[in-house]
């Protein structure tokens, strides 16, 4: 049986709750390991060693392994949403179902992190969790015109129209790969856009929204993490779909590029970022869609 | 049967507000409004349901004979010598002028066309668009009736010309009356008699706590609604003008000289929807006793103005340029008023432009020529109503408890009034997640909008915009410490039942929006638009499984609340992270003022961190963005009215 993605979806249009369960599963295995790579690579262009490629999941394993400790009960609350809305989402990807109604489940994940932060009385937190509204405000145009895009190629708002076009979606639409990039490279919060929070706790607003999340509690956050980084590879990959070879160099091309964006540049401003995004990847997400326009 | 039930639906409403006016007696005046809610409520529901007798599309309605004609333009006349005499009392002659010349057009109307002295009308017409106003009306409008007994009990004015609850009553109720007859009215005076007199209700209301701010928003809001009743009257006159026609029936049916016609009243609907240009008014009328707001500026007034274009969207489907432009009026209110929500610290005023955000999504999805679109603007109506109304509700409880408008001020609210938090947190969540119906109605608007190029750019950034205040006022209610248990909130009765009312209302139509939108808002857009456009189907739309979204996510709380909630330990809680410098239990017990989450500064003198939201300072003027916003929708305006004419020959 060739591996294709025709075929993962069938098998998820034919078993549901079957394939939805192994993906719960294989999905964050691929993102840590994903994870564990980025260190590695990051380490190695650094001069240094760098961790074990295993690594992120003895950090998880340790996590859920400590004491519990928190700053209040709705705190936690939130933490496990945004873990079930991020499972919820790579389901929905993996069944090709409405890509809006994605972008709407994958955002609200990232919302329940925001009030998380927001919820507990810590200045750090605070100002992480607006910065990150502010980050999600200046990606979602983006998102939103990609979709439209690809409703304009395949006339369905579903995932899985997108298996029918023989070319793939790369040829007819590489500015929005280069805007999804900096897409991307948000959600993954690599610098320069690690405002909100960052793998490292060296920033002026120390971690940010994880900050006051410790223990399980945090366990729950980077395991959704893995998902989420899961969830954006997966995406990156959609753009060559005809080709499983190709869709995984085109991910791994991403992703090389974002490890070595995320060590060249250094950490903008809220307010760059806002003018950034919304000037040069939304200008070229719009001139991509007017290509399309018949 | 539904004849004298619904002439009661209209009559009971007035009578009741005009015994409120009248009686003294504290009690007796609630009693009697309470009375007044409940008979609202149930005659409301009553008339839909025995209104629909067989399949849906069925349309009821009530026929006299032509004598009943000139009664309704006299009653328009009386109103507007009403307004005049208004407009002569407080000497603004802006109103004066525009009274006057909706006095000529309704002579002009009146004088001109063919008198048909035999022939019959409908009076009075309940189609599933009237249905789907009647219900909202009824049922939040009561609600919110409930509510202000509560509410103007600790709400006294100090300026020296406040009126009475005896007066507050009078017009609030009366309005409900007057807004049922608006949506059941077939014939166009009767329509702007009703019309004319929700403006009155609002003047009368948003000026009742007396004081020179409040005169003068009153007089803004007069003025501006004057404007549309002018041009209201305008498009009245150009359809009995040219074909002689009365009723709404003669204006949809129509050829191309009534597409003039149709864009006037949009025009009227403009104003009363407070739409950029003309949302000046709205902000305005903020300054009002809290249950004004709640029933006129969202819930109910300001529907009228969408209700008039949602009715007459199928009178100009025929010319694509013209639904352009209405729809680009629609699409930069909703930008403007999500990117003006963004600066706003208070609390009314952010409702009040995202109010305007959402109305002017709803014609920008009248302006879209598609089946899906029109069912989005009716399902964004409705629930917009209850949720908009409860967040109203919830906002002038905080604001008499804590007696402040400001978002920064709501600091720590989740402790101090727990209900009222719990209520305002779920209008708030229905504003913005799924399944509730404001974010499917977003949805299907903005998979509706790949017809209409330019309006993507719009409906996209607005879109975000909107997550972001919500976001920021959300975390701002929630923002507290360690609490062992929630305190009991004291609050009235009456504000209770109505807080919850409304809040298990939201609730249970947020949970049934996609259904209703399939069984319900579907097939009445299929009724508008019969001929499918390009077979847009909602089960081609993107099916996915909204129950098993629903099911995952409780699963997940269930879980939470089995393994971590139960047991959360106070050993487990710690204090935030300030670097180390916490002040310690001594420094809590010394001194009262020092909180848990304080901390040590410079030299060893105890902080406290406060950290306020993001406002755009600097980046975002309003007085700037509002002007050029206004101006950008005057020349859609221009653009519109020019295109008519252009179209008329």
């Amino acid at each position: 049986m060739t591996m294709s993605f025709q075929t993962v979806f069938n098998f998820c249009c034919k078993d549901p709750y079957i394939s939805s369960i192994l993906l719960l599963i294989l999905a964050p295995v691929l993102g840590g390991l994903l994870q564990g790579l980025d260190r590695k690579i990051t380490a190695r262009m650094q001069g240094r060693y760098g961790p074990p490629l295993l690594q992120p999941f003895y950090d998880i394993i340790k996590l859920f392994a400590k004491e519990p400790m928190a700053l209040h009960r709705p705190q936690t609350v939130y933490a496990t949403l945004h873990l079930v809305f991020m499972m919820v989402a790579v389901v929905l990807l993996a069944q090709g179902s409405d890509l809006l109604m994605l972008l709407f489940v994958q955002a609200f994940s990232v919302i329940c992190l925001v009030l998380g932060g927001m919820s507990v009385r810590s200045p750090y937190s605070w100002i992480g969790s607006q910065r990150k509204i502010l980050l999600m405000l200046a990606l979602e145009p983006i998102l939103l015109l990609l979709i439209l895009a690809v409703n304009l190629k395949t006339d369905s708002f579903l995932g899985s129209s997108v298996m029918k076009l023989n070319h793939p979606l790369l040829l007819s639409m590489p500015l929005f790969f280069l805007a999804f990039l900096c897409v991307v490279a948000i959600e993954w919060e690599k610098s320069p856009f690690d405002l909100a929070t960052s793998h490292h706790a060296h920033q002026e607003i120390v971690k940010g929204i994880t900050l006051e999340y410790s223990g399980p509690f945090l366990g729950l956050i980077e395991v959704a993490h893995c998902y989420e980084v899961a969830f954006f590879f997966g995406l990156m990959m959609a753009f060559w779909h005809t080709n499983l070879m190709f869709s995984l160099l085109l991910g791994s091309g991403g992703f090389l590029f974002l490890i070595l964006l995320d060590n060249a540049f250094s950490r903008l401003t809220p307010n760059w970022v806002l003018r950034y995004m919304w000037t040069v990847p939304l200008s070229l997400a719009l001139v991509n869609l007017i290509w399309l326009w018949e | 049967m539904v004849t004298w039930l619904l002439l009661s639906l209209i009559g009971i409403p007035l009578l009741g507000g005009a015994l409120a006016g009248l009686i003294r007696h504290d009690r007796l005046r609630d009693a009697l409004v309470i009375l007044s809610s409940v008979l609202i409520a149930a005659g409301g529901i009553a008339v839909v349901a025995l209104s629909l007798t067989g399949t849906s599309g069925e349309v009821w309605s009530l026929s006299v004979p032509a004598g009943w004609s000139p009664i309704g333009d006299a009653l328009e006349g009386i109103i507007i010598l009403v307004i005049l005499g208004i407009a002569i009392r407080i000497r603004n002659i802006w109103v004066a002028l525009f009274s006057v010349l909706q006095l000529l057009l309704c002579v002009a109307t009146y004088m001109t066309g063919t008198p048909n002295h035999e022939a019959s009308f409908v009076l009075f017409r309940i189609d599933n668009l009237t249905r789907i106003m009647l219900l909202v009306s009824c049922c939040v409008g009561p609600a919110i009736l409930i509510f202000s007994i509560g509410y103007m009990k600790h709400h006294h004015s100090k300026a020296p010309d406040a009126g009475g609850p005896g007066r507050f009553f009078l017009f609030l109720i009366g309005f409900l009356g007057f807004m049922i007859g608006l949506v059941v009215s077939n014939q166009l005076a009767y329509f702007s008699f009703f019309w004319e007199a929700t403006t009155l209700c609002s003047y009368a209301l948003i000026g009742h706590d007396g004081g020179d701010a409040r005169r003068v928003n009153a007089v803004r809001a007069l003025l501006i609604n004057s404007f549309g009743g002018v041009a209201l009257m305008l498009g009245i006159f150009l359809l009995k003008y040219k074909t002689g026609g009365e009723t709404f029936d003669e204006l949809l049916h129509s050829g191309n000289i009534t597409i003039l016609a149709a864009i006037m009243m949009c025009l009227g609907a403009f104003t009363k929807s407070a739409l950029f240009p003309f949302q000046s008014w709205l902000l305005g009328a903020m300054v009002a006793p809290t249950p004004v707001s709640a029933m006129l500026h969202a819930a109910t007034m300001v529907k009228a103005g969408v209700y008039l274009v949602m009715r007459i969207t199928p009178g100009f489907t025929s010319d694509s340029r013209v639904m352009m432009c209405v729809a680009f009026a629609g699409s930069l209110s909703f930008l403007g008023g999500a990117l003006l929500a963004c600066t706003q610290r208070n609390g009314k005023k952010i409702l009040a432009y995202s109010t305007i955000s959402n109305l002017g999504l709803v014609v920008a999805c009248a302006g879209i020529d598609s089946p899906i679109a029109y069912a989005a603007g009716l399902s964004i109506i409705s629930f917009h109503a209850l949720s908009k109304g409860l967040l109203f509700l919830c906002m002038g409880r905080i604001e008499s408890h804590i007696g402040s408008r400001d978002v920064e001020d709501m600091d720590g609210l989740m402790f101090k009034m727990p209900f009222t938090s719990v209520v305002m947190l779920l209008g708030m969540m229905s504003m913005l997640l799924p399944p509730f119906g404001m974010l499917m109605s977003k949805w299907l608007a903005i998979e509706a909008t790949i017809r209409s190029p330019f309006l993507l750019v719009f409906m996209v950034m607005g879109s975000a915009l909107t997550v972001f205040f919500w976001a920021k006022w959300i975390g701002r209610v929630q923002h507290s410490g360690y609490h062992e248990f929630l305190p009991r909130e004291k609050i009235d009765l009456t504000m209770r039942i109505s807080l919850g009312l409304m809040a298990v209302m939201v609730l249970i139509t947020g949970l049934l929006a996609m259904g209703i939108f399939i069984r319900v808002f579907i097939p009445m857009a299929e009724t508008v638009f019969p001929a499918s456009h390009g077979g847009d189907d909602l089960r081609e739309f993107g099916s996915f499984s909204a129950v098993g979204i629903f099911c995952a996510v409780l699963l997940g709380i269930l879980l939470h609340y089995l393994v971590v909630w139960r047991r959360f330990k106070r050993k487990w809680v710690s204090l935030p992270f300030v670097c180390g410098e916490n002040v310690s239990m001594e420094d809590i017990e010394k001194n009262e003022e020092v909180k848990s989450y304080d901390f040590h500064s410079v030299g060893g003198k105890i902080e406290h961190s406060h950290v306020t939201s993001y406002y755009f300072r600097g980046i975002i003027d309003e007085q700037r963005v509002s002007g050029l916003l206004t101006f950008l929708a005057w020349l859609i305006i221009l653009l519109l009215v020019g295109i008519t004419f252009k179209i008329i020959g």
